[in-house]
């Protein structure tokens, strides 16, 4: 005998809960629960490695959605980091459908990164720093994942629309890829004071104010994205590889 | 009066079921679409025969129980042989070929697969019940939608909700669609050793060989099914008028009864007329003993 529809959706729905998984979040140090990928999810995530053009603009945005729609204790997806990403996403794919990654024919078992990642020590790593040339104060931080989707939509609507050459439109990631690493601007000019709070304005108006940064700034900034994006490396390192994590990930 | 019935086994269900006829008239229409080679029109068309000529329950069914049916009909209604006019790759001279269509459901009958792919059973969530097995259709217009046949069960907490596949498929767990496609490259790897035709014209060079598969991801199997039931439709068309405008047989014998009757129909007819010409040449040579003779 079946039931109507809407109570089989609810009871797979009551499943996917009551078989949540633990996933260790590195900026919390502590493990939250999530329900499984769904095949629509994998098939969006999938999808989203064919969208991609330059960058993993349209994967990350998809995945953010499906870590907010997934995640089941009560933990704001604000707070959480973009080096969380990886450990989310190795999570859900080692439990939710093969702990098995192949690359060049040789397998990797993803559940030993997982095992491994608790032990990756955040607190060495610098969220903030600030930069200063002449009047103009910076000051940068490590992006967190509503501060790279806001960012990554706006590129996404920017470059899906643009007609712009290849070299254009690098150039314009880079000064998105910055423009996320800004929380503030100080510009002084005499005995005034001007702060911009990059997270109270709007995407296409950071964008504006990051091109007009001088070159010695946009280095040192570039020097903490660097090794800000290093120390996300480690959470994707296993034995000899980097996993790319990315939709082609999720295919199994 | 009880219709004429004749069976075929269907391996996956391990049972053997009872089909009638295909009639003329219906074939006629199958001639048609194939002609006009639109393949969803030709997969109804195909299903619609199954389902009208079998006598049996037959939901479980599976596309290589299809085939079978659909080549047992073949070989009942029309002809067990396959003829074929092929040119040879090198001196292109037209060659005719036979092949028998009960070699084929020989062929299907023993592979493995039934009992090893059929039924798989996987549990997901501790409540989710899947149950993997071979597709039902024979032609998928996607990769996805072939992967999602092989799901030919879905119980939750118990219950069969597999009429709800439609709805409830993209909220399975995502581990569904991994094991499903590693189910149907399984069952593909199975059935590309069943060659449905093939022809050697060359040991050494097999480009110039023919030779037609299985494979799900392919319309290999539609195309093997459209040249078994392809059929000139001027043919059809004179045969019909010949045994109605000559033979005087009414319209609706014509139309419910199989190719091969009328075939037999015509046959009769043909050698009734080389009959009567040799009877009259005979008489009017015997009425004119001086007349040349021809012939």
């Amino acid at each position: 005998m079946s039931s109507n529809i809407s109570d089989v959706l609810k009871q797979l729905d009551t499943l996917n809960t009551e078989n949540g998984f633990d996933v260790f979040v590195p900026s919390l140090k502590r493990t939250v629960k999530f329900k499984p990928l769904n095949l629509k999810q994998q098939k969006g995530l999938l999808k989203s490695s064919i969208d991609e053009s330059l960058t993993k603009l349209s994967f990350n945005t998809f995945f953010f959605s499906v870590i907010k729609e997934n995640i089941l204790d009560t933990v704001s997806t604000e707070l959480l980091y973009t080096f969380d990403r990886s450990a989310i996403a190795l999570a859900f794919r080692a439990r939710g459908l093969d702990n098995q990654y192949k690359v060049n024919d040789r397998t990797y078992d993803l559940t030993n990164k997982l095992n491994d990642i608790p032990s990756i020590d955040t607190a060495l790593q610098p969220l903030n720093a600030v930069y200063e040339d002449n009047n103009i104060r910076v000051t940068v931080t490590a992006p967190t994942l509503i501060a790279d989707n806001e960012l990554n939509t706006f590129a996404l609507n920017k470059t899906g629309t643009s007609t712009d050459d290849f070299k254009t439109v690098i150039s314009e990631l880079f000064v998105y890829e910055l423009t996320k690493f800004i929380s503030s601007i100080e510009i002084t000019n005499g005995e005034n004071n001007t702060t911009i709070n990059f997270f109270q304005t709007k995407a296409s108006d950071r964008v504006a104010i990051v091109e007009k940064l001088p070159s010695t700034l946009i280095n040192k900034i570039l020097e903490f994205i660097k090794t800000h994006r290093e120390f996300e490396a480690r959470f994707t390192a296993i034995e000899d590889i980097n996993i790319d994590i990315d939709g082609s990930f999720f295919t199994v | 009066m009880q219709k004429f019935l004749y069976s075929a086994f269907l391996p996956s269900l391990n049972k053997t079921v009872s089909l009638t006829e295909v009639p003329f008239s219906s074939y006629k229409q199958l001639a048609k679409l194939i002609l006009n080679n639109n393949d969803e029109y030709i997969i109804t068309a195909f299903n619609e025969i199954i389902t009208s000529c079998c006598k049996n329950s037959i939901s479980d069914i599976t596309f290589l129980d299809k085939l079978i049916i659909l080549l047992t009909i073949r070989a009942v209604c029309v002809s067990p042989f396959l003829e074929l006019v092929v040119k040879h790759p090198e001196t292109e001279n037209s060659i005719n070929l036979s092949f028998n269509i009960l070699d084929v459901i020989d062929k299907i009958d023993k592979l493995s697969l039934f009992t090893e792919l059929n039924s798989i059973t996987v549990t997901y969530l501790n409540d989710i019940k899947i149950t993997y097995g071979i597709p039902d259709e024979f032609f998928f217009t996607n990769r996805e939608d072939a992967i999602i046949s092989t799901i030919r069960k879905i119980r939750i907490k118990d219950v069969d909700v597999t009429d709800k596949k439609n709805e409830l498929i993209e909220l399975l767990p995502a581990a569904v669609f991994k094991d499903a496609n590693e189910h149907i490259n399984k069952i593909n790897d199975k059935i590309s050793e069943l060659t449905l035709l093939s022809v050697t014209f060359s040991s050494t060079d097999d480009n110039k060989n023919i030779k037609i598969n299985t494979d799900l991801f392919s319309n290999s199997v539609l195309e093997f099914l459209k040249l078994c039931f392809k059929r000139d439709l001027n043919s059809m068309y004179e045969l019909e008028y010949y045994l109605s405008a000559k033979l005087k047989i009414p319209y609706e014998l014509i139309s419910s009864s199989t190719l091969a009757e009328l075939t037999i129909y015509i046959n009769l007819y043909k050698e009734e007329q080389a009959a009567k010409e040799k009877a009259e040449k005979q008489s009017a040579r015997n009425s004119n003993p001086l007349a040349p003779r021809t012939g």
